[in-house]
């Protein structure tokens, strides 16, 4: 516990001396630690500390937000009355008697950033220089990263809710770069958990390396992918990253509650084709997406937003409760306690289909496998989304033929839906780092192998 | 007492007994958001960051920490943590040690900081307001997803155990809107912002009408063919064009080996028409300083000119290494490594009109919106982009129809070559790059 109930009872009905209807109190402490290889040698280091509090109060539906960083009382209380004064002139409201909510953690973690060894990381960074170099002596440079952050969290609201988490987060990522016959190219990887670096143990850097210097010799011998409609084979893992665009966010209550999302008003209705069931879990042990409570102080959940092509469920979070009256799906999220909390994905994924991905190739003439997503972003008041492709191959006569490169998928959520007429059984999730109004947090994508029927590939004229 | 100062000189002397040389870079934020919606107010943020970096230099090998306590027992415990991580560094055989910036007797004078005491209620007003303007602008207004007023006032600090110490403040005021607009089978969005340093300059019919005008433009959106076309890229796009081959001006990409300019100094990088300067002393930029974020004073360096790469962005540490012309465009926040970076980049106004430049070709697609980030589809180490775009497509110089949906593909190596002509007129200085319109003379576009 960072901070003692009574100090944080203190605050909150500080938070309330001016009529707001709900406060809430957000505590963080969180070690940050970043090391980055390059040219062969450990290029940089950076250990941090994040320390503050975040004080939220609603007046109906009015949000007020205050930050700190003077936890002691009389700082936490002075911020608190300053959240208060700010709006209210109103009678003060009661704080109900905080009550920590107990749970067991389902994401174990070793030892943490600060205690292990830190040669033992500078290895595993050496091992993906060393592996990519050894792949190939045409690799002319290689970069590579180790992230890693220890977050304890404390939430107190003014309903009587308490609770403390500790999350441990690690990351590695790497870029290799590569020259053949004058063309040059990179591929980058990243991999992550919620977990401490141990997991680096376990999970294979070299195959890693491997994989990142052959994709990016393989894109110096591939042509521009072509522009145009077509139909659109997606692989699993990061592919995954076209949900989370094209309807992930359209989801979440942060747009459904101000009635700017293209799915608002659809529950119950039919949205995608039948063959898809999508799921927004956080409740999958130390998956990078996953957290035991939100920053909400809620309990995350799985929670199935499509179930064969009908919406069933948005994103909730205690806001979007408020106004839309759905239920809270323990989904509001913040990269610190600098961002008021917003309704966010976890681990974001199509569930496995019944398809198989070889007749899914077979029956196109002509059109794309996009193999490897990069980023996209979407417009959630229109539904228009876009991301990019980084390993594509052209699908000619029902066989996967050459590779291409160069390439961009845009669309419209709600029509791109309608459009997946196939979904493999071979589920996989990946990593990634999702970006709106509450900052940068850490997300899975993921899904089968799927067959969009036609969709538009930005590539070169 | 500057309590800071006291406890930087205690650092400096420990310091000193580890044969380190040590920078603290202090930034202190306070950040006022509000938010309209349904003409109720949804956010109202009050946040204030305070934070220090400290950079430790062992030779020829920097460690970095930061910390949001500034007690000087925090300090102290940041100061080893960044010890440390230069000590893990590994050293590199003839190496010089690494230079800090000195104590400057002219640091520019730049008029960033003005502070006026502003109501809150005035304030709201401006928040409130503008969801209210963009409503009342056209009947096709839906709503206004996106709207919001900002007001910043931060104070940056350099300290080194040179002797150097020096702060500078700015303030300014911000704000967007954002209308959904719709039509019997069309909807659109679109909409702008403003970057001012005088709360009196705000002006909110006008950023509605703009906004709203932009997203009406938009509605019956058609599919293009498939195809090249000359483009002319908005002013206010642009700088997505040029920040992709900002990163290409460092000297440090460059030394990484990351630059596609990297054998290109005093060579040709562009068509003879581009001319491009940095320059952070403009006030009215939101990038403007006084000096960089090592406490070099900020000067203006031509970077292009008619076409040729005549220098590249340095720091201290690279300008050194590289036997460089220094720039003073060290980069970095407390939270970050050094970095390189250019403040506000500047493109050189042409001559010709934006209607002139739509009617030198027969057929032109007017790019006048980016629709994701350079995330979503630029890769730095080739220069390939496929860039989701919005805009309108004309012929001989008259509008036809508004474009939906549409990918720009090509090189940006390419681009900046087939750069055919430049407006005369500047946009609005929202971002910390400027550009005139520009004419490319060809371009792939994906559509039907």
């Amino acid at each position: 516990m960072l901070i003692s109930s009574h100090i944080l009872q203190k605050v909150l009905e500080a938070a309330l001396s001016t009529g707001a209807d709900f406060a809430e109190v957000f505590i963080e402490d969180t070690y940050s630690s970043q090391l980055n290889l390059l040219k062969q040698k450990l290029e940089s280091a950076l250990v941090g500390q994040l320390y503050g509090a975040g004080i939220r109060l609603f007046f109906g539906f009015e949000v007020i937000y205050v930050t700190t960083n003077d936890l002691s009382e009389s700082g936490l209380i002075k911020a608190a009355r300053q959240a208060a004064q700010s709006r209210g002139q109103g009678t003060a409201k009661k704080s109900m008697p905080l009550q920590a909510i107990s749970f067991d953690s389902i994401h174990a973690y070793g030892e943490k950033p600060w205690e292990t060894d830190r040669n033992k990381k500078i290895q595993w960074l050496n091992s993906v220089d060393q592996n990519a170099r050894a792949r190939s002596s045409q690799v002319t440079q290689v970069e590579a990263f180790l992230h890693e952050k220890f977050q304890k969290v404390q939430i107190a609201n003014s309903l009587g809710l308490m609770a403390c988490d500790e999350r441990a987060y690690s990351r590695v990522g790497m870029e290799v770069f590569v020259e053949n016959n004058g063309v040059k190219e990179s591929f980058s990887e990243r991999d992550g958990n919620l977990d401490t670096s141990e997991i680096f143990d376990r999970i294979n850097l070299k195959k890693m390396a491997e994989d990142c210097v052959d994709r990016a010799f393989l894109l110096t011998t591939a042509k521009y992918a072509p522009a145009g409609e077509m139909p659109v084979v997606i692989d699993n893992s990061f592919g995954g990253v076209i949900f989370h665009e094209a309807c992930g966010h359209g989801l979440e209550t942060t747009s459904v509650a101000e009635n700017v999302s293209v799915f608002n008003g659809l529950l119950e209705k039919k949205i995608a084709h039948e063959c898809v069931t999508a799921i927004d879990d956080g409740t999958l042990a130390n998956s990078w997406g996953s957290q035991n409570i939100d920053d909400e102080g809620h309990k995350t959940e799985r929670t199935i937003l499509i179930e064969k092509g009908i919406l069933k469920s948005y994103i909730v979070d205690e806001m979007g409760a408020r106004k839309t009256n759905y239920a809270k799906t323990g989904s509001g999220r913040r990269q610190s306690y600098r961002y008021a909390p917003a309704s966010r994905m976890r681990n974001t994924f199509i569930a496995a289909g019944t398809d198989s991905f070889d007749d899914m190739i077979r029956d196109i003439d002509f059109g794309l496998y996009a193999k490897n997503m990069g980023g996209g972003s979407v417009t959630p008041s229109t539904g228009d989304y876009n991301f990019q492709v980084r390993e594509a191959y052209i699908i000619r006569n029902g066989r996967i033929e050459e590779p291409v490169k160069g390439a961009c998928l845009i669309g419209r959520g709600i029509d791109t839906l309608g459009k997946i007429t196939k979904v493999s059984k071979d589920l996989k999730l990946a990593t990634g780092m999702c970006g709106s109004v509450s900052g940068m947090i850490p997300t899975c994508v993921g899904q089968p192998q799927i067959l969009v029927s036609s969709l538009m590939v930005g590539g070169r004229a | 007492m500057d309590q800071l100062k006291e406890d930087f000189k205690k650092i400096v002397e420990i310091a000193q007994q580890d044969k380190a040389e040590v920078e603290l870079l202090l930034s202190n934020q306070e950040n006022l958001i509000l938010k309209y919606s349904q003409k109720k107010l949804t956010k109202f943020e009050s946040t204030l960051s305070l934070m220090a970096g400290l950079r430790v230099i062992l030779g020829s090998k920097q460690g970095y920490a930061y910390t949001e306590n500034l007690s000087a027992e925090a300090l102290f415990r940041t100061y080893k943590e960044a010890l440390n991580n230069a000590k893990s560094l590994t050293s590199v055989p003839g190496e010089s040690a690494l230079p800090l910036a000195r104590p400057q007797s002219k640091i520019p004078r730049l008029d960033l900081y003005t502070p006026v005491e502003i109501p809150l209620e005035k304030k709201m007003e401006i928040a409130r307001s503008l969801e209210q303007a963009c409503l009342s602008a056209d009947s096709r207004v839906d709503s206004v997803p996106y709207s919001g007023f900002s007001e910043v006032v931060s104070t940056t600090r350099v300290i080194n155990s040179a002797g150097l110490d020096q702060k500078y403040q700015q303030n300014y005021y911000s704000g967007y809107c954002y209308p959904l607009v719709k039509s019997t089978d069309s909807s659109k969005m679109s909409g702008d912002s403003f970057f001012l340093r005088s709360f009196k300059d705000i002006d909110v019919e006008k950023l509605a009408q703009e906004s709203v005008h932009k997203a009406i433009s938009r509605l019956g959106a058609k599919k293009i063919p498939t195809g090249n076309y000359a483009v002319v890229i908005d002013r206010e796009q642009f700088p997505m064009i040029m920040a992709m081959f900002a990163d290409y001006l460092s000297a440090k990409k460059v030394e990484e080996g990351k630059s596609l300019f990297h054998d290109r100094l005093n060579k040709k990088v562009s068509s003879e028409l581009l001319s491009v300067t940095d320059d952070p002393l403009d006030p009215c930029s939101p990038a403007a300083r006084p000096f960089d974020d090592e406490g070099s004073p900020s000067q203006k360096t031509p970077l292009i000119e008619r076409g040729i790469l005549t220098h590249f962005l340095t720091n201290l540490e690279y300008a050194k290494k590289m036997q460089i012309p220094h720039t003073a465009n060290a980069s970095r926040s407390p939270s970050s490594t050094m970095d390189i970076a250019p403040s506000n980049l500047v493109i050189s106004q042409g001559e010709k009109t934006l209607q002139e430049l739509l009617t030198i070709h027969e057929q032109v697609i007017y790019l006048t919106h980016f629709s994701g980030g350079l995330h979503s589809g630029y890769k730095e180490s080739t220069g390939d982009f496929s860039m989701p775009a919005e805009g309108f497509l004309y012929e001989k110089g008259l509008c036809l129809h508004p474009i939906d949906q549409t990918v720009m593909s090509g090189n940006i190596l390419d681009l900046l070559l087939n750069i055919e002509e430049l407006g005369c007129e500047y946009g609005k200085p929202n971002q910390s790059m400027m550009s005139p319109d520009v004419l490319i003379k060809s371009v792939g576009f994906a559509g039907i």
